[in-house]
């Protein structure tokens, strides 16, 4: 089966690092622009590998986690954010109700997302990176 | 039958009748009489009398003798010459004791004579004995006649024996009786008289005390009569040069300095023209006052006499020699005649020397004054301190305010800023991926994600500063000092290599490693080191140490570089928030105030020296347990 990942995030920039960094990967890549249309697509699609945003506009990354978690219990979410101060009781609230996810901090470099997903998914990468990295 | 015979020769003798034209006197006899359990009616002349003893029926009469219509001998006449009226006593009252009134009172055949004024008690015995007697009377044709030389004159009388020898006999008895209480009354003025002596030997001793306290007080006593003339001064005078005599018999306005007689005197006030002050009333002699007159506590100047002056009474000129002076009076009332009315005689008074007090008080008040100059000042300098110090502390606390507004914006503009540099990096990222290394576009764009990475920790070290710390760093945890210098010293290569900057790192081996939040040292090593690189860019000499020292309880980092120098005035504020030394657009300033606070999270210290246009030295000290 193909492994599908999400990413969930208001801003383009974010949203097309990971399409850019994952391009070509063997993963099939979806993006959501907001929480709602992200559910919109857990409806559609069934997911390995979530990336969400936690500060968004309408359904916040918390309320959407919840959401996700109703539709699928197992799959792995990967919170991405700066840690804005005004998330941190609702994630403590999430740990508390068993929820699970994983935190990332902004910002993430290409290095950091393909190590991230290999090792979630498995290996499906073509071997593309010329190195440079400082 | 005892009582019947009683009844036959005494009316009832409870009794009495009483004729007398003076209202007044009838009725204290009446009292009196009436006192004793006596019945009393009372007629206001002879023939009233006469009337009134055939109704009333007294057991006895007691008489005045001058009376209007029928006077008491009169009366006495007709009683005893009727054989049923006889029978009844009677008494004249009479005032005088000429012996013509006695013949009088024989002829009438009175059995009693009393004279007014008269004793009360005596006046009783003698009405108790007249009711007492059971004596008949004779009748007339028992008189007898016969002359008396009294006084001179010849007088006849006509009365038994019998009555002639009570109405003398009670005559005499008057007569001792006065003589009695005339002895009684000398007595008493005897008596009185002694006392009057005492007293006014008592009274010439007081006086006498009152006359040498009164020359000896300190205080001028004086009296002046209802003119202003002095009739009584003491000694104290002399203070002022005058004798008693100088004085006495002078206006007391001769002891007055003449521009201040307006304000004692009335009569000079309404004399001194020329638009004086009219409104307040003189305080002293005010000659249209009236009542008590009283003063009290009036301060005025006195003059002394002018030793100089050919008389007494002429102005004098030097200032200092008078006497400053507290005036007390009273005025002095004499009572009229007829006791009700007084007359205003004089005032009598004293005058206190208050010299020295008012120097005294003038002292005071300029020493008062003084002192609250002196307090004034003090307080004044007081209060400059505290304002400035307040001025200081609204300063910091206002920057502090500022701080925290700018802390929370540049939070909030932190997080903004990540996303679209997270775009920018793995842009920049994918595109040098794409891009052969022979490609000039290459190196340009690992330039770019150099300055964009600059960008983000920039960004990190913002939100740091606010206390925006990422998760993973929450707890210490042990760590290599020299790794972390290597991975930072790494960070700058570029630079490092770029500016042919001499970088010497000396650390001992077995170095330990000591709690620390590596992401946050991490940041303090960079900021220090990248601060020394930028002071020693634009030198000759461009040198770098790094040295990690092992102390019995801290790990010692010195970093020195050989760099511009920090000047001493700007030393202190170098871990001030936005201070930098960089021009603008250069740095947030901010870097070294993130360094301090992250080391006092660690209990660490940070210290710098420096000497300018040479070398400056940063120590950090880390504790290297908890």
């Amino acid at each position: 089966m193909e492994k599908r990942i999400i990413v969930i995030d208001d801003h383009y920039a974010i949203r097309k690092s990971f399409t850019l960094t994952l391009a070509q990967s063997k993963y099939e890549v979806d993006t959501a622009f907001s929480g709602e249309n992200a559910i919109e697509m857990f409806e559609k699609n069934k997911y390995q590998l979530v990336f969400l945003d936690l500060k968004m506009p309408g359904l916040n990354g918390v309320e959407t986690l919840k959401k996700i978690r109703e539709i699928d219990p197992e799959v792995t979410v990967y919170i991405i954010t700066a840690f804005h101060q005004e998330f941190l009781d609702d994630l403590c609230s999430l740990k508390k109700d068993k929820i699970d996810f994983e935190l990332l901090q902004k910002p993430i470099d290409d290095e950091k997302i393909m190590m991230l997903t290999k090792s979630v998914l498995g290996d499906g990468l073509d071997n593309l990176s010329k190195s440079g990295n400082s | 039958m005892p009582n019947q015979t009683l009844k036959k020769n005494t009316k009832s003798p409870f009794k009495i009748l009483i004729v007398e034209d003076s209202s007044v006197q009838a009725l204290m006899l009446q009292r009196t009489l009436e006192e004793r359990g006596y019945e009393v009616e009372c007629a206001r002349n002879g023939l009233e009398g006469l009337k009134l003893l055939k109704i009333f029926e007294p057991a006895l009469i007691i008489s005045d003798i001058s009376m209007p219509e029928m006077d008491g001998y009169r009366m006495c006449r007709i009683i005893k010459d009727d054989p049923e009226m006889r029978k009844t006593p009677v008494m004249l009252l009479t005032y005088l004791s000429d012996p013509k009134d006695i013949i009088e009172g024989l002829n009438s055949r009175a059995d009693s004579y009393v004279t007014k004024p008269y004793d009360k008690e005596y006046l009783c015995q003698r009405v108790s004995q007249l009711l007492g007697r059971k004596d008949v009377l004779p009748t007339p044709e028992k008189l007898e006649e016969f002359e008396v030389l009294v006084a001179g004159q010849t007088f006849r009388v006509r009365a038994d024996y019998q009555n002639s020898i009570n109405l003398l006999l009670s005559t005499y008895e008057n007569a001792v009786q006065q003589n009695k209480e005339l002895l009684q009354t000398q007595k008493e003025l005897k008596s009185l008289n002694e006392q009057l002596n005492k007293r006014t030997r008592e009274l010439k001793d007081s006086e006498q005390r009152l006359y040498v306290l009164m020359q000896t007080a300190p205080d001028i006593i004086y009296k002046i009569d209802e003119d202003g003339i002095f009739t009584y001064i003491n000694n104290a005078v002399q203070r002022l040069g005058y004798k008693q005599e100088d004085l006495i018999g002078k206006h007391y306005s001769i002891l007055i300095f003449p521009e201040d007689l307006p304000q004692i005197s009335y009569q000079h006030q309404i004399i001194g023209l020329k638009g004086e002050h009219k409104d307040a009333p003189p305080k002293l002699f005010d000659e249209r006052r009236t009542g008590e007159r009283k003063t009290e506590g009036l301060e005025i100047k006195l003059r002394p006499k002018d030793k100089d002056a050919e008389h007494i009474g002429m102005m004098s000129i030097v200032d200092d020699n008078m006497l400053l002076v507290e005036v007390s009076s009273a005025g002095l009332h004499e009572t009229l005649s007829g006791g009700e009315e007084k007359r205003f005689v004089g005032t009598v008074g004293i005058i206190r020397d208050v010299t020295e007090r008012k120097r005294v008080e003038r002292e005071l008040k300029d020493a008062q004054e003084e002192l609250q100059r002196r307090v004034k000042e003090e307080l004044y300098h007081e209060l400059q301190l505290s304002y400035s110090k307040l001025q200081e502390t609204t300063q910091l606390l206002v920057q502090a305010e500022k701080m925290s507004a700018v802390g929370t914006l540049a939070a909030g503009i932190a997080h903004e800023l990540n996303n679209p540099l997270m775009g920018i990096l793995n842009f920049n990222r994918y595109c040098l991926k794409n891009t052969d290394p022979e490609d000039k576009l290459y190196q340009i764009l690992k330039d770019s994600i150099k300055e964009t990475e600059a960008c983000i920790q920039i960004v990190q070290n913002l939100l740091t500063f606010s206390h925006m710390d990422s998760v993973e760093g929450f707890d210490t945890e042990l760590y290599d000092l020299e790794s972390l210098f290597e991975r930072v010293i790494k960070l700058l290569s570029y630079r490092i290599e770029k500016e042919e900057i001499n970088l010497k790192m000396i650390v001992p081996p077995g170095l330990p490693e000591i709690p620390i939040h590596p992401q946050q040292i991490q940041q303090v090593f960079l900021n220090l080191l990248s601060n020394a690189v930028d002071a020693v860019m634009g030198n000759e000499v461009k040198q770098i140490i790094v040295e990690i020292i092992e102390e019995p309880e801290y790990i010692k980092i010195i970093i020195e570089d050989t760099g511009s120098g920090i000047d001493p005035g700007q030393l202190k504020k170098i871990y001030d928030p936005f201070f930098s030394t960089k021009p603008p657009g250069q740095g947030t300033g901010l870097g070294l105030s993130i360094c301090r606070t992250i080391i006092d999270e660690h209990r660490g210290e940070i210290d710098c020296t420096s000497m300018p246009g040479n070398h400056t030295v940063f120590s950090i000290r880390l504790p290297k347990g908890c």
